[in-house]
């Protein structure tokens, strides 16, 4: 029965309860015009976009929830976003800022940005090889910032400024040696990819190669007590830097099996070519050492034997102490050529091992050349200490060669593995151009242009 | 109408203050709307009145951005009121009144069946118009414009229940106002 009557109520759907189609045509039409008469006022106050938004918005969400949460939420993704968009774009404006600078912090802070998120999202993946690629980059960024403020002519403070930055690059290499021990214990914890490790490589290297360049810059511009100072500093780093290359090719090495063949073979390539590089150094320097012995002693010898020259009896204890570090020096020059000279054959065995496949054999061969490097080093360094009294006692006989003091001599021991730096020789001599210094590895410059 | 589609009309409503866009809400609910108003007043004329000023207050109310979560019932809800105020100015009960349908007394003998049909509609009609106004309105509401509880229980804003208790009490007395009519 219910049934009956409802259907007698949805019958009247179509029925006499409704209205006139005519009616409903008029109506719309009049509505319509009375709706436009409401308009032209409307459109002079016409809301704005994002009111616009937020009624639109208001029509499809509840309102309370496009209100009180979408719009704060928006508010702050906008704030957020323009926060770390002005960072980032303070941190490229800071690139190459230096240390003392108004924007360093900046440079810093961006690095610390860019840290935060490899280590966010690197728990997720756990890759810490990131890590470590970004630890190297940030390590030639100090070098980099070491070897322009050592090179620059107007930052005043250098003695102050350079071992902060020093300070920072160790502990730089210090956490890349740690995370690249902890690959190489546990490969399979942390598996890395071919290209950070020859990313990290290259970078370690650069560090080295520019801690060179810094070394240099620093004995050419300071004084003699600060130069030793901030070069032992820049030698301990560019040791550190050395290491930590050195280790890479390690843990490639031992993680041969997760890398691709050409990338560890690569790797490899490089490590070879540096130690020769390296090699190559010492021996040279250990020639320029020798030359600028060489030199001073003909350079003495024709003043001595000049009529004019008076004869005085410092000038022929200098002259005597002259000879005994020439001889010195010649044998430290053999024996540092005899230690390169093994150096270089470790290396062409470790060739041999690397094109033979037998990479970790290679690994050794080089190992055992870098001893030798750094024994060459270390002789190298105990030549030049050898070298630099003869200096003095010349600085003293100025009876010998009274119209020398506008000239100073440097040599810069571009020693292999970093091992060694630099020595200065502070020297006094009748003419620059009597020194046939090796160009590479060392510097005559006149006296008057290290002041400026 | 689906309730996005309707929603995107009430964006440009709302938003773009486009007058077509509200044209076609207009179609869409005229005729209910018309109904609705219809069973609570006297005749077609205040229906048509009365269905008119509903469409322009819900345009006013709209512009003025107030938040719309359903059109038909915020139609509804204005309907309601503005049958209350048709009341209060009259201060009387509305007249009960027979629809004046037309009655075409036209070829072939369908007009019987016509007949047959309008005359069933008179009945119902007139049985709808005596019931009281809360049942009335529901039972519109339900059976006619075939709304769900739900949304009846948002116009008449009553709880679900008490529509559901309300729909069949309406029900019961209409089916014994029709016997009563035989």
């Amino acid at each position: 029965m219910s049934r009956a009557v409802i259907q007698k109520l949805a019958a009247l759907q179509t029925g006499a309860a409704n209205p006139r189609a005519e009616w409903v045509q008029t109506q719309r039409a009049v509505l319509l015009a009375q709706i436009k008469n409401t308009l032209p006022v409307d459109r002079q106050d016409s809301p704005s976009f994002t009111e616009r938004l937020w009624n639109g918005l208001a029509i499809f969400l509840p309102k309370s929830l496009v209100y009180n949460v979408v719009r704060p939420v928006a508010v702050v993704a906008m704030v957020a976003v323009l926060a770390t968009s002005s960072l980032k774009g303070a941190a490229k404006a800071s690139e190459s800022a230096l240390p003392g600078e108004i924007l360093y912090p900046a440079k810093r802070a961006g690095e610390g940005l860019e840290l935060a998120v490899v280590k966010v999202t690197g728990l997720v993946s756990d890759n810490q090889d990131n890590e470590a690629q970004l630890h190297a980059k940030f390590a030639k960024n100090r070098a980099l910032e070491i070897k322009t403020i050592a090179a620059s002519d107007t930052i005043d403070n250098k003695e102050k400024i350079i071992p902060k930055a020093v300070s920072d690059l160790n502990n730089e290499l210090q956490t890349i040696t740690n995370q690249l021990d902890n690959l190489k214990q546990s490969p399979e914890k942390n598996p890395l990819s071919s290209d950070s490790v020859k990313d990290v490589q290259q970078n370690t290297l650069e560090v080295k190669e520019l801690l060179h360049n810094a070394e240099m810059e620093v004995s050419l511009k300071t004084g003699t007590q600060e130069v030793q100072d901030l070069s032992t500093q820049i030698r301990g780093a560019k040791d550190s830097a050395d290491a930590a290359a050195f280790k890479v090719v390690e843990v490639a090495v031992n993680n041969q099996q997760n890398l691709s063949a050409d990338a560890v073979k690569q790797v490899v390539a490089t490590a070879i070519q540096s130690a020769v590089d390296d090699a190559a150094k010492s021996k040279e320097s250990a020639q320029g050492v020798q030359n600028i012995v060489d030199a001073v002693k003909d350079a003495i010898k024709t003043e001595v034997g000049k009529p004019s020259a008076q004869t005085t009896p410092s000038s022929t204890a200098a002259l005597k102490q002259l000879n005994t570090v020439a001889a010195q020096t010649k044998e430290a020059t053999f024996q540092i050529e005899q230690k390169s000279a093994n150096a270089e054959q470790k290396i062409n065995e470790a060739q041999v091992f690397a094109e033979s496949g037998n990479l970790s054999e290679a690994l050794n061969k080089i190992r055992e050349a870098k001893i030798q490097n750094k024994e060459a080093t270390q002789l190298l360094d105990t030549a030049l200490q050898t070298v630099l009294p003869v200096v003095k006692v010349k600085d003293d006989a100025v009876g010998v060669v009274s119209t020398t003091k506008d000239l100073l001599v440097i040599v810069t021991s571009s020693a292999a593995l970093g091992l060694n730096g630099t020595s200065t020789i502070g020297t006094i001599l009748p003419n620059a151009t009597v020194l046939p210094i090796n160009s590479s590895t060392s510097a005559v410059v006149n006296k008057d242009e290290t002041k400026k | 109408m689906t309730s996005i589609s309707e929603k995107i009309l009430l964006y440009r409503v709302q938003v773009q203050r486009d007058p077509d866009a509200f044209a076609q809400l207009y179609d869409s609910y005229v005729t209910q709307i018309y109904r609705f108003v219809y069973f609570k007043v006297g005749g077609h004329e205040e229906a048509e009145d009365l269905t008119a000023e509903v469409f322009l207050k819900a345009w006013n109310y709209i512009r003025e951005k107030q938040e719309v979560k359903s059109f038909s019932g915020l139609l509804y809800r204005i309907a309601r009121n503005c049958i209350i105020d048709l009341y209060r100015a009259k201060s009387v009960r509305p007249e009960i009144m027979m629809g004046e349908a037309e009655l075409e007394v036209s070829d072939r003998g369908a007009w019987y069946e016509k007949l047959t049909i309008q005359v069933e509609h008179e009945q119902a009609i007139s049985a709808l118009k005596r019931l009281k106004e809360e049942y009335r309105e529901i039972l519109t509401l339900r059976f006619i414009d075939q709304l769900e509880i739900p949304e009846i229980a948002e116009i008449t804003q009553k709880g679900a229940v008490t529509v559901r208790v309300t729909l069949h009490r309406a029900l019961k007395k209409f089916k014994e106002i029709l016997e009563q009519n035989r």
